[in-house]
């Protein structure tokens, strides 16, 4: 085995909050004992991180499949380890064995005789399964590892993320840095403190759709303090975006050559010449922090090497409307159990009267907890279906009918209320002053009839078999990078 | 092309090597397992999806015709999506002389296959419920087709 090297980025574990409680309740129920369990990961291997991602939690009995040990003082039996190492090689999951000590809670490490059983017994596991293979050891709020890879290295566990409504990270033992803060930020770290501004600042935060929301979202989270922002847009900016897209020029626009008064061959070439958003999107950033990461990426999301880019994100805020993209940046939430917030605006207009029916943002918590966009109906599969055929003229022969020249009605206002909703449930739920709400929630500035309050929260419907949230076999729950996204594969 | 931050502009055009998603390539086999390897034709849609034709299915005694050619899509994002429509031959006509009917429409299919406009009748059968991943590619198109037949 190979030393660790200080080049290789940090292992970090993820897993979901129910998940985490049932893992804890059965190694601590009070008893003062040593309890032990196996957890099946999935994985996501990125230049910042190896995240494991936990699929499944399997307790072992007291008794049964965790039994008296011959050199130490408990062990998993021969049966159970063989039953799950096999499950572990057939899916392409890793493999963690999972103790519990005592101690005081805040600090927690292995003890001689855990990490002799680990020598004596991983490079077996890791021949059988051909995936990563380790232990975990577990104090009431903390937690350490053991990960052997299949490529010869042996690394410690860094951190275990838990992904609920409320952000926890554990360590081994608990870290206490004394920390300045830069003086611009001085009036809202009085709220969150320093170390809320540091996590702030070592955050990556996936923004999908820079445009009337998204770019709302860029803008302000770059003078929040977010450190390093992935920006995904496919298109240029357009005379009519103007309205909606804080600090978008005219220039940007090209508006002097795209606008009425020239011929079409002129507009065409404003309309190539034009800046794409997600380069506006860049420069509102720097000017707001020049410090921060952009990493503006002119593409689709809905294509993989796009989708790819947002797999080692802390959080996501999508904030595009095609279906495709709601799709891809959905299943990315739960695949690499990713806290995502969809964004969004709606105004509905009675196409005969032109009356103005409803005016309403939404936003919706995804990733941290079940009951998807998919599970709630959320994506349009008639759209769905007609974005992933491509070719207009069979979109056409199909007798599809929406006109895509048609835009959907929008208003920076109402754009503002979505994206500061979802900003501060962002700024909230990373520093630790607030969990993400539960339900999907739909904001209005003045309610349309008696029936609507300002703030009406759906509790998200949850569908067991869903094929990206549910509990089948072939969901994509924590399956990281072993599993596809349905995303476009040309690269 | 860098930009104000210093970064590069991240551009994601894509290539068009054909190659096929898991899910999709999974259907493609499991198709073939059942209508013959040598009636079962593949084009590429050149997103990881795939056109596929199966040659000569069974109409049943309802139709002139005794049997069809089945084309379809295979998305690229199986199994979120659904396999719809489903395209069989153009010319269908039934013994009793009656329409074909709702569900069925006379249309024309433009496709990376040959020809490239070919002359169809399209099937309607959308897949409720968003019930996708718990069907088997073999399964719709067994579907649609019984459906057909005694229709």
């Amino acid at each position: 085995m190979v030393a660790q090297q200080v080049s290789l980025p940090p292992v970090e574990l993820r897993i979901a909050e129910p998940d985490w409680s049932h893992l804890h309740r059965h190694l601590f129920p009070g008893d003062g004992d040593e309890h032990g369990a196996v957890l099946l990961c999935g994985m996501a291997t990125s230049a910042r991180s190896l995240r494991l991602l936990v699929r499944e939690v399997v307790l072992a009995q007291d008794g049964v499949s965790y039994v008296p040990g011959i050199r130490g003082y408990r062990q998993l039996t021969g049966e159970f380890i063989s039953h799950l190492i096999r499950r572990a090689k057939d899916e392409r999951l890793a493999y963690l064995a999972v103790h519990n000590h005592g101690g005081n809670g805040d600090s927690v490490n292995f003890s001689r005789p855990d990490l002799e059983s680990h020598e004596r017994g991983y490079p077996t596991l890791l021949n059988l399964s051909r995936q990563p293979v380790g232990g975990l050891v577990l104090a009431q709020r903390a937690v350490a590892g053991d990960i052997w890879l299949p490529d010869g290295s042996r690394r410690p566990l860094g951190r275990t993320a838990v992904i609920g409504g409320r952000v926890v990270v554990l360590t081994p033992a608990a870290q206490q840095t004394q920390l300045a803060v830069d003086a611009r930020y001085s009036r809202q770290a009085l709220v969150f403190g320093p170390a809320g501004q540091r996590i702030l600042g070592q955050a990556k935060v996936g923004i999908v759709g820079a445009g009337g929301v998204g770019m709302l979202l860029v803008q302000t989270l770059a003078r929040l303090g977010v450190g390093h922002l992935v920006v995904i847009d496919p298109e240029r900016i357009d005379p009519t975006n103007l309205p909606r897209l804080p600090e978008a020029t005219r220039l940007d626009a090209m508006l002097w050559l795209d606008h009425n008064g020239r011929p079409a061959f002129v507009r065409k070439i404003g309309r190539r010449l034009a800046h794409r958003k997600v380069h506006v999107a860049c420069r509102i950033a720097r000017r707001a922090d020049s410090s921060i990461i952009v990493d503006p990426v002119a593409g689709d999301v809905a294509d993989e090497v796009t989708a790819r880019l947002l797999t080692d994100c802390d959080f996501i805020l999508l904030a595009a409307d095609t279906m495709l993209a709601r799709d891809v940046v959905n299943q990315i939430a739960y695949q690499f159990l990713i806290p995502t917030l969809q964004v969004g605006s709606k105004a509905v207009i009675d196409q005969a009267s032109g009356d103005v029916l409803d005016i309403f943002a939404a936003v919706r918590n995804l990733g941290a907890r079940r009951g998807c966009l998919r599970c709630n109906d959320l994506i349009d599969l008639k759209r769905l279906g007609e974005e992933a055929l491509g070719d207009p003229v069979q979109i056409r022969n199909q007798q599809y009918v929406d006109d895509p020249e048609v835009h959907a009605p929008s208003v920076i206002t109402l754009n503002a209320l979505g994206a500061g909703w979802a900003a501060n449930a962002l700024m909230q739920y990373l520093v630790g002053l607030r969990p993400l709400a539960d339900g999907f929630q739909i904001l209005r500035t003045t309610p349309v009839g008696g029936s609507h309050p300002y703030v009406t929260v759906q509790e998200p419907e949850i569908d067991p078999s869903c094929h990206v949230c549910g509990n089948k076999p072939y969901s994509a729950m924590g399956r990281g990078d072993q599993h596809d996204l349905p995303t476009r594969m040309k690269a | 092309m860098a930009t104000s931050s210093g970064r590069s502009l991240v551009t994601t055009t894509p290539e068009t090597r054909p190659v096929l998603k898991t899910a999709v390539e999974a259907a493609v086999a499991a198709l073939r397992e059942v209508y013959g390897e040598d009636q079962v034709h593949l084009v590429p849609d050149g997103q990881g999806g795939a056109w596929v034709e199966i040659c000569a299915v069974e109409l049943g005694d309802t139709y002139v015709q005794e049997t069809t050619f089945v084309i379809f899509l295979l998305p690229f994002n199986l199994p979120g999506a659904d396999i719809y429509p489903v395209f069989v031959r153009h010319d269908l006509a039934r013994h009793d002389g009656a329409a074909l009917g709702e569900g069925l429409q006379c249309t024309t299919l433009s496709w990376p296959g040959h020809p490239p406009q070919r002359p169809v009748v399209q099937i309607s059968r959308r897949t409720r419920n968003g019930a996708f991943a718990s069907q088997t590619a073999v399964q719709k198109i067994e579907k649609v087709m019984e459906w057909l037949r005694n229709k």
